[in-house]
């Protein structure tokens, strides 16, 4: 049950229409309150069904899927939303009576944390569902997760599709919407920022890259650390603003060695399933050749392009394209720090291996200072809660 | 000159008395090692050595895009007598092909000698593309500038050297790209009967960018428009990043290149050669390559067809490029104005 899908102005017109009048009835119905209680109770129904919800022949692995989802029905219980309400100062407030979504295709939950973030502003979502028919059938499966669910609350939510660029229907989304939410490429946004100038105010969520920093230790937690920066890695074919594309190893250069050995060895394991078609094969074969034009790198990985590790001799955030090929390179800490400091406005997240919980603290506070919004332990960066500013934008305030 | 410069341009120009391409390509690539500072790096990353490399199909190939984010050239580029350019879309930085003085000499000698192979004598040639003043920096009006152009043009600009070739009865050779051939049927309604042994040279393909005519149609619509059978229709397959050029005759024949230049289709899972018939990445090895990479690994993809190759496509993930973009940009350009 996918619903409809609008594909034309008219459509659009009636669709928006729709989910302001459902809107309204609601809140008159219930308030704010009722309604975010309603959305939370909606979300752990959902997350907990979420197994029969996985699309046929998705390409994204629905351990990542579920792990994000699960994590993200966690993190939102009264208490969590309650203290979230008040950080942002938006409590018994509302938000933008429409909100259209401009949703990119590189994970699969996009459209799932957008939709119920606007649900807890008691907003209605029109959501530009991607080209890439595999997002899009991840939204239709939210909406209809939590359709089963909570239909009310399923009612505001409608999806629309198009192929980008055209004039007519780019103007009427934007003109239909009080807010936008746009994900995607840095040009994405602003072409959005562009037709939307003077009549819709737009919030993007442009090009951002994450990072790992790992401490050398004893082979045996090497190989853990390695295991777990391979999950962050690996996720959605490390396409996300989330996904480690470098990795700073703390300590000199055999500690860099040992690191990409075990490195090498999660990545093989974890993508024994991962097919690469001949077009993304040739992509990486590219991205491979062009890193060896840099002087002393090292590339590491299997013929059938399933993974790649790059070795780099300079302590540099060094990135790649995504589709599990990653950089490493190491240094001290100030060298990782300034690395980072130097890139801080791209950068999403941070995930940390350390067995030491002081340089898990250490690290947690140089970052935050720099404005880095997710700094968390490794293997546990794709799954953020509810609370995670992403692009350092506060999550329920500039809804309203 | 030096010996191999030399024995290179030798092999060019009587392929026939000796084979030497093998051996020379190999001490070509030792050049650009010892000579070429980032092809160097990129070999030293690689493994790749003098030592290590002992025949042509082991030599380490660079992906086109290099050559839009390094300069390939064994001299300074404030020494070289040439660069020529990619088109390329204007948010897409092009490829530069950086040539000396000697590396211009061999790549105007390379494309003569492979012209005369493929196409057979000069003669009057109509080029559908800008003139080498207005773009000194397409490889293409370069080519066609060697060649020896009677008339340059963009749509009905053509009709008064065709129309002088048909009351002459002087064959003609139109040469352009499939982007300025389609823009030429469309600015013109007229139709010619050119005189028997006139051929079309297209190339550029559309790259994505205009409504695309498939090669069949375009073929009929020579014969219709130019009076030139199928058999007197040829396409052309170079690339900035090359010197030499492939060409194929007939809607449906295949590429085939002149001695000194070799092709490989490669299985980008593999690295190896696809299995016959299956289609792959084409990897070019170009003897004429005298400054820059003997090497070019680009992102077409292509079918063997027994001694040349067909073009297939080309990876979605390489950027649209090509030369009928300079065609079309500077046609969008004259039409913005």
């Amino acid at each position: 049950m996918q619903g409809s899908v609008s594909q034309t102005v008219a459509e659009l017109r009636v669709a928006a229409k729709e989910l302001r009048s459902r809107r309204s009835a609601l809140i008159t119905d219930l308030g704010p309150a009722a309604l975010q209680s309603r959305v939370i109770r909606a979300l752990a129904s959902a997350a907990s069904s979420m197994p029969a919800a996985v699309p046929p022949n998705t390409r994204f692995r629905a351990r990542d899927v579920s792990g994000s989802l699960h994590a993200l029905s966690r993190s939102l219980n009264q208490a969590a939303l309650e203290r979230l309400l008040d950080k942002e100062g938006v409590r018994g407030r509302v938000g933008a009576p429409l909100i259209g979504h401009v949703i990119a295709s590189t994970t699969p939950l996009l459209a799932w944390f957008s939709a119920i973030r606007a649900l807890l502003t008691c907003s209605a979502s029109l959501v530009k569902l991607p080209s890439d028919s595999d997002c899009s059938r991840w939204a239709f499966s939210f909406r209809d997760l939590l359709a089963n669910v909570d239909p009310g609350l399923a009612s505001l939510i409608a999806f629309a599709s198009w192929q980008g660029g055209d004039p007519e229907l780019d103007a009427a989304f934007v003109e239909h919407a009080d807010l936008l939410l746009v994900y995607g490429a840095d040009t994405t946004v602003d072409s959005y920022r562009i037709r939307a100038a003077g009549k819709t105010r737009v919030i993007g969520y442009g090009h951002r890259v994450s990072c790992s920093v790992v401490e050398c230790d004893l082979a045996d937690r090497m190989s853990r650390f390695a295991w777990a920066i391979a999950r962050d890695i690996t996720a959605y074919d490390q396409l996300g603003c989330l996904s480690p594309q470098c990795v700073f190893v703390l300590g000199d250069d055999n500690c860099r060695r040992s690191f990409v050995s075990a490195l090498g060895a999660a990545l093989d394991r974890q993508t024994q399933n991962r097919r690469v078609t001949t077009d993304i094969a040739a992509q990486i074969g590219e991205t491979r050749s062009m890193m060896l034009f840099e002087p002393g790198v090292r590339v590491t990985g299997p013929t059938d392009m399933r993974w790649t590790v790059v070795e780099h001799d300079r302590c540099l955030l060094h990135l790649s394209q995504g589709l599990v090929v990653v950089n490493v390179c190491s240094g001290e800490r100030g060298d990782v720090l300034a690395a980072i400091r130097q890139n801080a406005g791209l950068i999403q997240g941070v995930s940390i291996a350390s067995r030491l919980l002081t340089s898990h603290a250490f690290f947690r506070g140089k970052l935050s200072i720099m404005g880095i919004s997710r700094v968390c332990a490794a293997g546990g960066i794709q799954n953020p809660g509810i609370s995670w500013p992403e692009n350092g934008i506060p999550v329920l305030s500039c809804l309203l | 000159m030096t010996k191999l410069l030399e024995a290179i341009a030798q092999a060019i120009s009587e392929p026939q008395r000796e084979n030497t391409t093998d051996r020379l390509l190999v001490d070509l690539f030792r050049r650009h090692l010892s000579e070429n500072g980032p092809y160097g790096t990129y070999c030293r990353n690689l493994g790749a050595t003098a030592e290590t490399v002992t025949s042509w199909r082991q030599i380490p190939a660079v992906p086109a895009a290099a050559f839009r984010r390094f300069d390939l050239t064994c001299v300074a580029t404030d020494r070289c007598a040439s660069v020529f350019y990619s088109s390329g879309t204007t948010s897409t930085q092009s490829s530069k092909h950086w040539m000396d003085a000697d590396a211009l000499r061999l790549y105007e000698l390379s494309l003569k000698c492979g012209f005369a192979r493929a196409i057979g004598p000069l003669m009057s040639i109509v080029a559908l593309m800008p003139d080498t003043l207005e773009a000194p920096h397409s490889s293409l009006s370069h080519m066609a500038g060697t060649l020896g152009v009677a008339q340059w043009g963009w749509g009905d600009s053509i009709c008064s050297a065709l129309e002088s070739a048909q009351a002459g009865n002087c064959p003609v050779i139109i040469f352009g790209t499939a982007f300025a051939f389609a823009m030429a049927f469309q600015t013109t309604s007229s139709h010619w009967i050119l005189p028997r042994g006139s051929k079309i040279i297209e190339t550029g393909g559309f790259k994505g960018r205009v409504a695309e005519i498939p090669k069949p149609e375009l073929y009929a619509l020579f014969r219709e428009r130019f009076g030139v059978d199928d058999k007197d229709c040829y396409s052309e397959y170079g690339m900035c990043e090359l010197s030499s050029q492939f060409y194929s005759n007939g809607a449906e024949g295949q590429l085939v290149g002149p001695p000194w230049l070799r092709h490989a289709i490669i299985d980008p899972r593999t690295g190896e050669d696809v299995s016959a018939g299956e289609p792959g990445l084409i990897r070019l090895y170009d003897l004429a390559n005298w400054n820059s990479v003997v090497a070019v690994q680009t992102q077409d993809i292509a079918v063997d067809a027994g001694g040349g190759f067909k073009i297939i496509g080309r990876s979605p993930a390489a950027d649209v490029r090509g030369c009928s973009l300079t065609a079309e940009e500077i046609w969008s350009h004259r039409n913005a104005r």
